[in-house]
């Protein structure tokens, strides 16, 4: 899929992450929607019809760990890839995003070059 | 002499609201500087248009320093969980080899610069895999390999991968550095400690990296050991057992109780 065909739905709760997550899709011509809760983002999807999920996994009400687990009940949204972002780093934490069924895994600050050429190789 | 019978420092020792308050704390810290960090990198990279070359130093120098805040904020977290047997550790095989070629790589590009070898030595008795937490392994690799190069202006820096008798493995790194004083092998374990010389050859260093080291090689059950001599240059000897079991054996749980910390 092109990268202007992307739709990436970003689950964040802090506004100015949001932000800078945002504006590295945009310089890169990807669409992207964000909700600042998971029950929020679990709303959206229907009108936003999104092709990836850039999920925090600390949030306020339901964690990142619990809306995948959610979406992944749910035929519509069962084979939506999500990707999981945290800013601890932890060989750990990684290993543990990636048996939970998270397709990719980036520790924060992240790097707006490979952040995208990653998903690159997520979103077919 | 033997660093690992050191005085320990004065250590605070923290109740669990006091953890559970820097944690949080932690996590407040991080948040904002992750923003400022991403956005110069945006910045430097010019994604917000094209920069003189006077600000993409300046762009770089706050990113710099940023990525430095980050890395102690993480270490202090760190010592702090160590200290207080606060961590919650992972117990699964981790294979030797690879975890050290890993981080032998990561330091190539520094070592190059400054014309350093670097010498592997696996030894045929070393075990291909331990039991512990990759992390702390990693970290405590880490360190060292870091200070090695560091700390040594020119020569070389071999490392060994050994056993050290039964159920026991040895890391050893030996450089050809700037060496430690006598009077100064203790307290380069302890928090926040920084020789004169470490700040002039690691201006960047926040004095926690040997002080976690010792934490992390206590909660293992192993030694660290340093031998040096100023002007020649150190080594440095951790001595594990192969089999690291978590203290507290719960299994992994993605929602568990760290992932306060992990945001």
């Amino acid at each position: 899929m092109k990268q202007n065909e992307w739709r990436i739905l970003v689950i964040e709760d802090e506004p100015d992450s949001i932000e800078v997550v945002r504006e590295m899709f945009e310089y890169n011509g990807i669409q992207s929607w964000a909700a600042g809760t998971a029950e929020d983002a679990l709303k959206m999807i229907p009108a936003v019809q999104p092709n990836v999920f850039v999920v925090d996994l600390t949030l306020p009400g339901m964690d990142g760990w619990t809306f995948l687990k959610t979406v992944r009940k749910n035929p519509a949204t069962a084979n939506i890839p999500a990707v999981a972002m945290t800013a601890f780093h932890s060989i750990n934490l990684a290993r543990q995003a990636i048996e939970a069924g998270f397709a990719a895994y980036f520790p924060k600050p992240l790097d707006s070059t490979s952040f995208v050429r990653e998903l690159a190789k997520i979103i077919l | 002499m033997n660093a690992t019978d050191a005085e320990h420092s004065p250590d605070v020792q923290f109740n669990t609201d006091q953890l559970a308050f820097l944690r949080t704390m932690g996590h407040e810290l991080r948040t904002p500087l992750n923003s400022i960090a991403a956005t110069c990198e945006m910045m430097a990279n010019a994604v917000y248009g094209e920069l003189q070359p006077g600000q993409h130093k300046a762009f770089q120098r706050i990113l710099r320093n940023s990525s430095r805040l980050v890395k102690l904020i993480n270490d202090v977290m760190l010592y702090i969980r160590a200290q207080a047997n606060a961590m919650e550790l992972d117990s699964r095989t981790v294979p030797l080899k690879p975890l050290l070629t890993e981080q032998v790589a990561g330091l190539r590009e520094q070592a190059d610069a400054k014309n350093l070898t670097i010498e592997v030595i696996i030894e045929p008795e070393t075990v291909e895999n331990i039991a512990g937490d990759p992390d702390q392994v990693a970290y405590i690799v880490n360190e060292i390999l870091v200070n090695a190069v560091s700390f040594t202006a020119s020569g070389s820096i071999q490392v060994r991968l050994g056993s050290a008798g039964p159920e026991r493995w040895k890391l050893t790194v030996t450089d050809t550095g700037i060496g430690i004083a006598p009077e100064n092998l203790a307290r380069v374990f302890v928090p926040f400690w920084r020789s004169v010389e470490s700040k002039q050859y690691a201006p960047t260093g926040n004095g926690l990296g040997l002080a976690i080291v010792r934490e992390f090689v206590r909660i293992m059950g192993g030694t660290v050991d340093l031998q040096s001599q100023v002007g020649q240059g150190t080594t440095v000897t951790i001595i594990l057992p192969t089999v690291i079991s978590a203290p507290n054996d719960s299994p992994a749980e993605p929602s568990g109780p760290d992932t306060a910390d992990t945001k």
